[in-house]
């Protein structure tokens, strides 16, 4: 038994509607602690090669981590993931909200779910009890209709669900997963997989503490960090305004998508900025557990146009730009109910804004006509035509059924020189943060498991210069303060092990918004577990999900070659502070296979070696990895 | 030289006043670095600066007319 987890792991199989525990010993916990860590270690055990990502054969895995339930902030997240029907390799990402703080608290370190229910089913999981329910009647309902119709039958209020709305029911590779409403496991196409599955939702409670090997210790860290958060200056921003406060700054560096990156400049920032949704629609600010920043803001309005109901939260960062700039969508009112049909529908808000920008470029080239659409004219900056969009995605009618899938898929269905518009690697839209400036996240973008996923790796402006920054990155042996821009070997090797910081983290799970140096979370799996646990195992237990992943995609038949930025990065914006930057592809190239070859892989194939498997510990591995 | 300095979120209080835009008269010849700290900017705090509308470097030169955006850096969410 290892102190401060739950020591079970939840499987389900929904063909049998069989349910059952498993436990594992110690040394498995000790190698993937939970989280990004279980998850690669159950994809590659429990799902057969090759098998189809909508197939009952996927496996869908929701992993809180040893972090997760306990007092300390930021310690109410899980991982989730299964086969991308994206990709086609891994869908990872982090949820928050509840529902992981109250699944681990039920009992369970993960839960694992194979099958396909024989008519829509949820799951109950009562502090230990779990039962299958019926779910033919909240089948089409939208997240919020399920909510409040399984809290009614269940005769409970605070229930914390993970729950599919129509996108997800309809099989929209762009579909997500939301937890508690307004969290959302966002990317890879998971409300695709678990709609597959006959599974509309997961719901739980749960009650039982961990009980951690040093209490006090946690108590102490956690309360230093609710003490002290304010005087970090990103988080005292988050806790004052939620993200989204930086569109007018991202906008003066270059950093912000603007008309489906083909553009440099979006002179309406300032539209669409976390302080103006403030001042006019945003009515509080929430927090998940135990966590005094409070980053997440709630909306509502009503005006003659628009109506949206404070329970399906606000736009993230991510959002903002994703439905706003990236679209030439300058109307925050738009914006915040395009954010609510996402949440209500469960749809990923940037694939889903990456999607539409693709869809309107191709329509302002030509590419797709009003014939295409339905009438819709589907020009940057028309707010009405993206609110009809998203609906005709999440119901996958007329043009929204080619859309459902993602810009990579409906390129190849429509032709005429689309795929040159679609902007995604793997087949994922990228985050809302451009490669041109940041180029070392660019490299991370190409090579990462999950595709192009802004919270895989750190971001290079963070370390341009002398502090606090720079402090993060010194005890990991990167000394000297890089340009953006740089993609030096010194630089790689930076990126990469900040990959291995955050693929730790992601195991842990802890939330990026709450300033933890690594040290600290090394710290707090200490007193949490008992285990005389080292930075340099952090280091090595994050290289070990990276290389899982890696496997798992060159299994699946990913190669280096999909590793790859669309074309458009590799030429300067026609405006705005990129104006002349462009990425030099050769100097990428060169990028790729320094990490590559930094992470121990053939610097040609990316194929991990088996000496590199063997001494993560993952020799198992081996028979899943394409011989290099 | 006279320049125009904004300053965004947490910073912002270092500005001139604590206002969100400032006009500043100073001396000729100072580097970004040089003048966020003559403001009594906190230089641990993690910082980023578009000049004159691209990002700029601590060592970059401030010039008559410039214009400066001084924000915390921009990452997740």
């Amino acid at each position: 038994m290892v102190k401060g987890l739950a020591n079970k792991i939840l499987r389900v199989d929904l063909s049998e509607g069989r349910i059952w525990t498993e436990e594992q010993n110690e040394l498995f916990y000790r190698r993937y602690l939970g989280g990004a860590g279980i998850l690669s270690y159950y994809l590659l055990k429990q799902l057969k090669p090759g098998a189809d990502a909508l197939s009952p054969e996927n496996v869908l895995v929701f992993a809180p981590g040893p972090v997760t339930g306990t007092v300390m902030p930021g310690g109410s997240r899980l991982c989730v993931g299964a086969k991308s029907p994206l990709s086609g390799g891994m869908a990872k990402c982090e949820a928050g909200g509840f529902f992981g703080y109250e699944l681990k608290r039920a009992g369970f370190d993960a839960l694992v779910i194979e099958g396909k229910a024989a008519h829509p089913v949820y799951l109950w999981i009562d502090n230990g009890a779990v039962e299958i329910k019926d779910a033919s009647h909240l089948w089409g309902q939208t997240v919020l209709q399920t909510q409040d119709a399984i809290e009614a039958e269940l005769g409970q209020t605070r229930v914390r669900t993970a729950t599919i709305g129509p996108a997800g029911e309809n099989l929209a590779a762009i579909s997500c997963i939301m937890t508690d409403l307004r969290n959302a496991a966002g990317r890879g196409g998971l409300g695709a997989v678990m709609g597959s599955k006959n599974l509309k939702c997961v719901a739980v409670k749960g009650k039982t503490a961990p009980q951690a090997a040093e209490p006090e210790k946690m108590r102490e860290l956690a309360r230093w960090m609710n003490t002290n958060y304010m005087n970090f200056s990103i988080a005292a921003g988050f806790h004052e305004l939620g993200t989204g406060a930086g569109m007018v700054s991202g906008n003066a560096i270059g950093n912000l998508p603007v008309r489906n990156w083909g553009d440099g400049q979006f002179d309406d920032a300032a539209m669409i900025q976390a302080d103006v949704l403030r001042d006019s629609y945003r009515v509080a600010m929430e927090a998940c557990p135990s966590c005094q920043i409070r980053c997440k803001k709630v909306v509502e309005l009503e005006n003659e146009t628009y109506k949206v109901d404070r329970r399906n939260g606000g736009p993230e960062y991510e959002t903002l730009a994703a439905l706003g700039s990236l679209l030439g969508i300058n109307d925050l009112a738009a914006i915040c109910r395009a954010n609510e049909l996402c949440s209500v529908y469960s749809l990923d808000t940037i694939s889903l804004g990456g999607t539409i920008a693709f869809a309107m470029e191709c329509f302002e080239k030509g590419i797709l006509t009003l014939a295409d659409t339905g009438g819709i004219d589907l020009r940057f900056g028309n707010a009405a035509a993206m609110l009809k969009v998203i609906e005709l995605i999440a119901q996958r009618q007329g043009i929204g059924d080619i859309l459902a899938d993602g810009s990579r898929k409906a390129a190849e269905r429509i032709g005429r020189g689309a795929a040159e518009l679609s902007m995604q690697v793997k087949g994922i839209e990228f985050g809302m943060h451009e490669p041109r400036l940041k180029q070392g996240l660019g490299l991370i973008y190409s090579i990462a498991a999950q595709g192009a996923d802004h919270m895989a790796g750190a971001h290079d402006t963070f370390f341009m210069q002398e502090g606090r920054g720079m402090e993060a990155v010194r005890s990991l042996d990167s000394l000297d303060p890089l340009p953006a821009n740089d993609l030096s070997t010194a630089k790689v090797d930076r990126v990469k092990n900040l990959h291995l910081v955050r693929n730790f983290s992601d195991s842990l799970v802890t939330c990026n918004f709450v300033p933890w140096t690594l040290r600290q979370q090394v710290d707090m799996l200490r007193a949490l577990t008992g285990w005389d646990y080292t930075d340099f195992e952090a280091l090595r237990q994050g290289e070990r999900v990276a290389t899982l992943g890696r496997v798992f995609n060159l299994r699946e038949g990913l190669t280096a070659a999909d590793d790859q930025l669309p074309k458009r990065f590799f030429s300067s914006t026609p405006r705005g502070a990129l104006k002349g930057t462009a990425i030099d592809p050769e100097a990428m190239q060169r990028a790729k296979r320094t990490f590559y070859v930094l992470m121990g892989w053939d610097p040609v194939t990316g194929v991990p070696t088996q000496e590199k498997l063997e001494q993560l510990g993952i020799a198992w591995a081996a028979a899943e990895a394409v011989p290099a | 030289m006279r320049i125009t300095i904004e300053m965004q979120g947490p910073l912002q209080r270092y500005n001139k006043g604590g206002q969100p835009r400032a006009e500043l008269d100073l001396e000729d010849g100072l580097t970004v670095h040089d003048l966020l700290v003559s403001l009594g900017m906190d230089m641990d705090a993690p910082w980023n600066a578009a000049l004159n509308g691209t990002l700029a470097r601590p060592s970059d030169k401030v010039s008559d007319g410039a214009l400066l955006l001084v924000f915390p850096p921009i990452e997740g969410g």
